[in-house]
Order: C-alpha cells, then sequence, then structure tokens
C-alpha cells in the first residue's frame, strides 16, 4: 500500500488517525501501531508476513537474552548472545537478498553448476533487519535496556511509516515516544505539511521525471545525443532525491501525526561541497548506522594498523554500502565508487577541497553525484561506456528529433520545479512564513492544501508508481 | 496553536474523512459506466467475483475450498489491486478531476512546445496521442519497421503460403488499408528514425505468394487520412468503408464472370444531432469538436444474421434510422451503429448466387460485412479475438467456402503474429 495510494491516504490514514486517538487508554496506542502496522505490510506483501514476525521474535528474544547476559555480569555470554542475534537478522537477509547473487559468484568462480531461483524480496527486509541489529547493538553497548514490552518492541520494529524504506530509526530515538504516547497539535500539524510536501514531490515531480528517464534509459546509448542523455542524467538526479526524500518526509509527516519525530534522513544533499558532505546529507540514517555500527568499531578494531587504515575502513563500509543498496554488480561498483572518492578526501585531498571557491566545491561534487547515479541506475555494466560516450557528444550534440520521438519534450518544465525542490530555498522560505505567522502562515497553509488537492487530481489522472527505494 | 494553523488542521481532515464519509453516505451504488474510458467503474463488491464463488463453497458446506480460493487471491495480489482499482474510481468528483488535470497537462505540453516549430503535438501526457493542430485532428505516433516486425511479416508470410497450399481450391484475397501511422505521409515520419513509411507493407507486397490476390486502399496524404478516417477516433468514416467496398469488390469479382453487381445505390444518412467523440477523443479528453458521423444505407438484400446460430439484427443501423441514439458526449457510436465485434457473425442472403465467403477482420471491416454478404448466398465473419479456437480445417469441414478475404490494416493483415495468425 503506497503512501500516495488513494486507499492509503483516503482510508488506511484516517482510520489509524482516529483509532490510534480515540482510544481511551494511552496504553492501547502501540497496539493500535502494531495492528496498522501488520495490516499495511499484509496488504502489500502477503507471502512475507511471516518474516515480519519472525524479525520481532529474533530481536524481542535476542535483546533479552543480551539484557539478562549484562544484568549477570557475563560479557562473554552477551557477546555470544549478540552475534547470534545479529548473525539470525544477516541470514534473513542474505536468504532473500544475496543468495543468488553469492551462487552465481561461486557457479562462475568455481566447477559448480548450483541451480537457484532467486526468491521475491520481501517487503522492507533491508530497512527493518537493520533497525533490529541496531536494537541489539545498542543493548550490547548499554546505549536503552531491552524492551520488555512485546507490543511496544513490535510498534518500535514494524511501525509502519518507516517500515518499507526508513528512516532506520534506532530504539532510543522513539523510546519515549512508545513510553508515553502523547497528544501534540503543533507536531500534527508540521506532519501534515510534511506529509503533503512529500507527497507532491514524489506523484507531481518524481513520478513525472520518472516518466521520461524510464524512456531515455531505455533507449539506445550508441545513438543517443548528448543532450538526451545529459537530460536523462539531470532528471534521473532530481527523480531519485523526490522519489526517496519525497517518501521520507510523508513518513517523517505520519510519524509527526502520531506522536512520533523519526530521524532525518536528507539534508539537501545536491548542494553538498564534497563527497563526504554528501553523504552527511543523502541518507544520514544509513550513513549514521554504517558509521556507527561498521566503521567506527572498525577503526578501533584496526587501530594498529598504520597505513591506509581510514581509507580501508572507507572502502569496506562503502562496499557494504552498495552492496546493501541490491546484489548486484552495479551496486557493488556504485559503493565502491564512493568509498574511493571518500578515501582519497580523507587522504588530503578534502582539506585541498575546503579552501577552493565554493563554486568549485559545488560543481565536483555535483559531477561526482551524477556519475555515480550512472552506475547506479544502468544495471548492465556493459552499456555504462556507451552511456558515457553518448554524454561526451560521441552521438552528436543536439537531439531534439529524439526528445520528440520518445515524446518527453513536455518532461522539460518539471525540471524547473524539481530543482527548486531539491535545493534549499523553498524550504527555507516556508519555514520564514511559518515564522511569521498571521497572513503569511495562512497564506502557507491554503498553498498546502492547494497542493494536496492538486496532488490527488495527479493520482486520479495518472495513478502511481511505487517508490524506488522500495526494491532496496 | 495559533488559530490559523488550527484550521489548516482541521481542513485536511475534513478533506480526508469526507472521501470515506461520502462513500458512507451514498450507500451502496449501481454499478456505472464510465463513457469516457468505455468502462465499467469499479466498485469493491462487484470486483470479487471469486468471493461470491467461495461463498457457495461455505453455503456447500467446503469451507476449505472457500479459504484457498480466497487466499489465492489474496496472496497473488489481485484482491487488494481490484480494491486499489474500485477504491480510485469511486472518488468523488473524480472525472471533474481528471479532466481538470488534463488542461493542467496541455497547458505544460504548450509551454514545452512553445518555442517550437511543430504543428503536430502530444495531446496529453499519457496516452501517445498527437494532435494536428492545423487539421483538429487526433493521431497516433508512426509505426516501426525493424528486423523484428520484419519477422513478424515472415511468420505471417509463411503463414499464407501454408493456408493457400493447405486450400487450393479456395480463392484468397487480402484488402489492406493503409494508415496514417503506416505512411511515408506521418508527419511525424521524420522524427522517428524506424518509421515504417509504408516499408512493412512493401515487404509483404513483394513477398507474398502469387496465388493470393492483394489489393489496398492506399493514402496519398494527409488530407487522404483527413478525408477517409475521423480525427477524433482510430476508425474510419463512411466514405473509407464505401471506397473500400469498392475496392473490394473489384478485386473479388474480378475473376469472376457471374458475380452480383456492385450495389449502385448507397446513400448517406446523415445524423447533425451527433458530434462524433471517439477513442482517441476518450483517452485525451482533448477539447475539439467532434466528428459529423454519417452511416450508409443500400439496396442490401434480404439477409438473416445469426450469431452462434441466434437470428437477430447485431448492429442499430435501423434504430439511428429511426432517430434512437444517443447524443452523450463520448459515446462509441461507430461501434453502436455498425454493431460489436463477435467471434463468428453469419449472413444468410437471398442472392442470385450460391458463392459462400469467409472474412477474417477487426472493426475496421466490421461496418463492410452488410456490403460483401450482398453478393453472397452465405457470408460468415470471423473475429479472431474473439474466435481463439478457429481452425481453418474444422471450418471448411462444417462449412463450404468459396472465397476467403481478409480485410484491415497492418495488424490483421501482415504484423501481428499473436492473434491474427490464422490456425491451418
Amino acid at each position: 500500500m503506497p503512501f500516495s495510494s488513494i486507499t492509503f491516504i483516503f482510508l488506511f490514514l484516517p482510520i489509524t488517525l482516529i483509532a490510534f486517538y480515540v482510544l481511551p487508554r494511552k496504553g492501547w496506542r502501540n497496539l493500535v501501531l502494531v495492528l496498522t502496522s501488520l495490516v499495511f505490510f499484509a496488504w502489500s506483501d502477503p507471502t512475507h508476513i511471516h518474516i515480519l514476525f519472525l524479525s520481532i521474535i529474533i530481536n524481542y528474544l535476542w535483546g533479552r537474552f543480551i539484557g539478562r547476559a549484562q544484568t549477570q555480569n557475563a560479557t562473554k555470554s552477551a557477546k555470544t548472545q549478540m552475534w547470534i542475534g545479529i548473525l539470525l537478522n544477516l541470514g534473513l537477509l542474505g536468504f532473500y537478498k544475496y543468495t543468488g547473487f553469492f551462487l552465481d559468484i561461486l557457479n562462475s568462480g568455481l566447477p559448480t553448476s548450483i541451480d537457484y531461483t532467486q526468491k521475491a524480496l520481501p517487503l522492507g527486509i533491508s530497512f527493518f533487519t537493520f533497525s533490529g541489529i541496531s536494537y541489539l547493538l545498542d543493548i550490547y553497548n548499554e546505549i536503552h535496556l531491552p524492551e520488555k514490552n512485546l507490543v511496544r518492541f513490535s510498534s518500535y520494529l514494524i511501525m509502519f511509516p518507516k517500515l518499507v524504506q526508513g528512516p532506520i530509526t534506532r530504539f532510543i530515538t522513539v523510546r519515549d515516544e512508545l513510553l508515553q504516547p502523547k497528544f501534540i497539535p503543533l507536531g500534527i500539524m508540521e506532519g501534515v505539511r510534511r506529509f503533503i510536501g512529500g507527497l507532491a514531490k514524489k506523484v507531481i515531480l518524481a513520478d513525472s521525471l520518472g516518466m521520461a528517464t524510464n524512456k531515455v534509459f531505455a533507449a539506445e546509448f550508441n545513438e543517443m545525443g548528448a543532450s538526451l542523455a545529459w537530460f536523462g542524467l539531470i532528471a534521473y538526479t532530481l527523480q531519485i532525491y523526490l522519489d526517496f526524500s519525497g517518501y521520507t518526509d510523508m513518513a517523517i509527516g505520519i510519524g509527526q501525526m502520531l506522536g512520533f519525530k523519526l530521524p532525518e534522513n536528507f539534508n539537501f544533499p545536491y548542494v553538498s561541497r564534497s563527497i563526504s558532505d554528501f553523504w552527511r546529507r543523502w541518507h544520514i540514517t544509513l550513513g549514521a548506522w554504517f558509521r556507527t555500527y561498521l566503521f567506527i568499531p572498525l577503526e578501533f578494531a584496526r587501530k594498529k594498523a598504520k597505513v591506509l587504515r581510514q581509507q580501508s575502513n572507507l572502502m569496506i563500509v562503502f562496499l557494504l554500502t552498495g552492496l546493501w543498496h541490491g546484489a548486484s554488480w552495479n551496486f557493488v561498483i556504485w559503493g565502491a565508487y564512493y568509498g574511493f572518492i571518500l578515501a582519497i578526501e580523507a587522504s588530503g585531498f578534502g582539506k585541498k577541497l575546503k579552501k577552493a571557491a565554493p563554486f568549485f566545491q559545488y560543481a565536483y561534487a555535483i559531477i561526482l553525484i551524477m556519475i555515480g547515479w550512472i552506475f547506479f541506475r544502468i544495471t548492465d555494466v556493459s552499456e555504462w561506456g556507451s552511456f558515457f560516450s553518448a554524454l561526451f557528444g560521441a552521438n552528436g550534440w543536439t537531439n531534439l528529433v529524439t526528445f520528440r520521438s520518445l515524446n518527453i519534450l513536455f518532461y522539460l518544465p518539471f525540471l524547473i520545479p524539481a530543482i527548486l525542490f531539491s535545493l534549499p530555498f523553498l524550504h527555507q522560505f516556508g519555514e520564514k512564513m511559518k515564522a511569521k505567522g498571521g497572513k503569511a502562515l495562512l497564506a502557507l497553509d491554503i498553498g498546502y492544501i492547494a497542493l494536496f488537492l492538486f496532488t490527488i487530481t495527479f493520482i486520479l489522472s495518472k495513478g502511481f508508481t511505487a517508490f524506488m527505494y522500495v526494491e532496496f | 496553536m495559533k488559530k490559523f494553523s488550527l484550521y489548516f488542521l482541521v481542513i485536511f481532515f475534513i478533506l480526508l474523512v469526507s472521501v470515506p464519509g461520502y462513500w458512507l453516505l451514498r450507500g451502496k451504488p449501481a454499478a456505472e459506466v464510465s463513457i469516457i474510458e468505455g468502462r465499467v467503474l469499479g466498485l469493491p463488491e462487484k470486483s470479487y467475483p471469486t468471493l461470491k464463488i467461495a461463498l457457495d463453497y461455505i453455503q456447500q458446506g467446503e469451507p476449505e475450498k472457500a479459504i484457498s480460493l480466497v487466499w489465492d487471491l489474496y496472496t497473488g495480489g489481485s484482491l487488494q489491486k481490484k480494491f486499489d482499482g474500485a477504491v480510485t474510481d469511486q472518488f468523488p468528483f473524480r472525472m471533474p478531476l481528471i479532466i481538470f488535470a488534463k488542461a493542467v497537462d496541455r497547458q505544460i505540453i504548450n509551454l514545452s512546445y512553445r518555442f517550437s516549430d511543430d504543428d503536430v503535438i502530444p495531446a496529453d501526457m499519457t496516452s501517445e496521442i498527437y494532435i494536428m493542430l492545423k487539421h483538429d485532428a487526433l493521431i497516433v505516433p508512426p509505426g516501426s519497421f525493424d528486423q523484428n516486425i520484419r519477422n513478424n511479416i515472415d511468420h505471417r508470410l509463411a503463414n499464407y503460403k501454408d493456408i493457400a497450399s493447405r486450400y487450393p481450391d479456395l480463392n484468397i484475397y487480402i484488402y489492406y488499408l493503409e494508415t496514417l501511422p503506416y505512411s511515408q505521409y506521418h508527419p511525424l515520419n521524420a522524427y522517428f528514425s524506424n518509421a515504417d513509411q509504408g516499408q512493412g507493407f512493401e515487404y509483404f507486397q513483394s513477398n507474398l505468394p502469387e496465388k493470393i490476390n492483394l489489393d489496398f486502399m492506399p493514402l496519398d496524404n494527409v488530407e487522404g487520412h483527413l478525408k477517409n478516417y475521423y480525427r477524433t477516433d482510430h476508425h474510419w468514416n463512411v466514405n473509407g468503408i464505401l471506397g473500400a467496398y469498392k475496392g473490394i469488390y473489384d478485386l473479388i469479382s474480378n475473376d469472376k464472370t457471374d458475380f452480383p453487381r456492385k450495389l449502385s445505390s448507397t446513400t448517406l444518412i446523415p445524423f447533425p444531432d451527433i458530434e462524433f467523440l471517439g477513442s482517441y477523443a476518450r483517452k485525451t479528453l482533448y477539447p475539439l469538436k467532434g466528428d459529423d458521423f454519417i452511416g450508409y444505407e443500400a439496396e442490401f438484400p434480404i439477409c438473416v444474421i445469426k450469431d452462434q446460430g441466434v437470428p437477430g439484427d447485431y448492429d442499430f443501423r435501423d434504430e439511428y434510422a429511426a432517430g434512437n441514439y444517443p447524443t452523450t458526449a463520448y459515446t462509441d457510436h461507430y461501434g453502436t451503429y455498425f454493431g460489436s465485434q463477435k467471434g463468428l457473425l453469419e449472413y444468410i442472403c437471398e442472392t442470385q448466387t450460391d458463392r459462400n465467403i469467409l472474412i477474417i477482420g477487426d472493426s475496421y471491416t466490421r461496418p463492410l460485412v452488410a456490403l460483401i454478404a450482398s453478393h453472397y448466398h452465405h457470408t460468415f465473419f470471423v473475429d479472431l479475438r474473439q474466435n481463439i479456437d478457429f481452425t481453418m480445417s474444422d471450418f471448411t469441414q462444417n462449412h463450404t467456402i468459396d472465397d476467403f478475404l481478409i480485410v484491415s490494416d497492418y495488424e490483421v493483415v501482415f504484423m501481428d503474429t499473436d492473434q491474427w495468425m490464422i490456425q491451418p
């Protein structure tokens, strides 16, 4: 049930909100959240509901096991339980996501021919598995105690706003709201604005640009003019941000409507001044997860290594970040690409870059980010060369004819609002209006209602498409 | 909390609950046909015929079968998909909102093409239909011609060759309608590097077995398209139909000495109060003046028409002539007036001949059948899309056929290898 479907907006959401707030006892709200989250998941992915239950049971039990060992001062036992819990989570993720990929590698490297049909990926498995692992590690690191109440724990792990595409949320972030659910009208209002903004970003901009990019990336790169290739790349760069950040805005907005403050996942990543800056602004919760649970422990574990320690740790982290996105070589290379750039920036180039003119810093970052999206979007590695050739004019520069034959000329005007929504100015303008209050706020809210109605007409007229990150 | 913000919150939640509230308050809606979209709008309870079967199982004391049935429906996702579709279809003021969205689309398209000198631009953002601004006519983009298409045509040629060799006594005729997307006159041909431009038919024609008689209704320019085809629909108008009839008559009467004479006194019947907005207008909701809708009448012999052996009219020509027709915008007058497609339609006519003909074709062919039938004793019209078990051997075993005619555009005649292959 995508957030942008009529069923979600006009049935699931109001029913959930009413059920959540009319219950006499606040403690029941977690139960409502669990039940609605199960309905949400079962509607979209009925055949994998048992995986969700399995994940709840594994993380709840192993959280308790680690906690019990710690109260008994059995450090070794706590460590063992922590590793068992993590391996069970990774086993679940690995079985569904990576078995086919690793068997392919095995079959190509060894004289084996193991047949395997890749299983369908359970919805949101990469996200709720990482939430589960963070829960176990935080208990082990004594950041919080294990949650004894199963309903409360379940509502943390499978809370529907963040279940399918994050933000990857640590238990500590929402623990207080789970313990004491609150009715915060200002939060609800802000949540509604956030939800509408995200919906519009997704439906009007990301989906429209998606129609164009699907056509561009399905066309023959060998015959593609540079203008079309650049249009496709720019449109995809904007689409993936607006799609994913639109989803995140909706998730955070729904979270706020329910009294939760989910963590931010984006901070205008396309105004980054370096690639390390980009990774502090793009998919923030995934970056934070890898930094907290992998990079920092690696730095400690390998502190005796004198040569290229940080660089090699960055490489490891980003190879795994790539692999997290999907079990295919293009994602692995995409991760390695970022690992390599970050390693260079960590080797002194980053400091030099900071001294360069701001324009150069912005240009450097956005060009490298866009090149990264080529590896991300074109899954067939053998086609990268012809796309790069097209970008640099191997098939000529102007190609308005192909714009017409692909029937995408009318998507060009979408680039302007898409760029505006990707930069901080509109956001800053909105914040100023909110701060001013009075007529400015009234105008802003009328604008939001109009935007909501306009977005609904878009959904009715053109339908909706799945969110891009739902595949990961 | 600021007063304005409270209003905002209240309005948003009223909007959210007003939609399910509308569904609850209006009660159980009747099934509604969306003329514009040419389909019945989904209703949650109407979307689940399988659920009714499941209920029957429960009543018959077989709950395990019911559970298994519903489980399959649910795990396959079709239950949810149909529900989503029905919820969207039943959205209050859905059609005015869609019309508004299409109007916005057009403004964006106009803005995008403002700096070009194109007079053929997309009519909307989703349908791949274009508007010829000078002529107020909606058209589809050019068809393509490449190695895959050539392979398809080779398959169809082999199929014709096979039929011709298996049925040597049958006179086989093909009459092809050259349409704008498969002609060299499509105004967008220059933008499509693999535009057909008539190449597909040329290839088919040059490789067709000699035993098969072929003729076609050529398209000489865009004006020819506007003369013979509707501006708002993918079908042809009465000029095209009667022009093709003449061509087909010449083709099939050419080698026969005793063939009944051509229907000479075809009369055009205009329906001035009909503004025909056809399939292209429906899909795009492009605001343009509808086509004139004109029917025809002729001195037809007395014929009995049968569908699956049951005699009937199977068109609404008489009703239209008597003034009984809908005038609602977007009504499919072409399909209604000439009759809907059937798997097998038979015409048994009181004519001076005992010749029988089998015609294979689609909705282009439908208006021609009555005209051609007036020259035969028994005419069989088969639409292979609705008669998927059709085989020539079964058919010729049960019916005596002298002539075999295939009439329509590129898809039926030489391109499609899925639905229009003739099973020997």
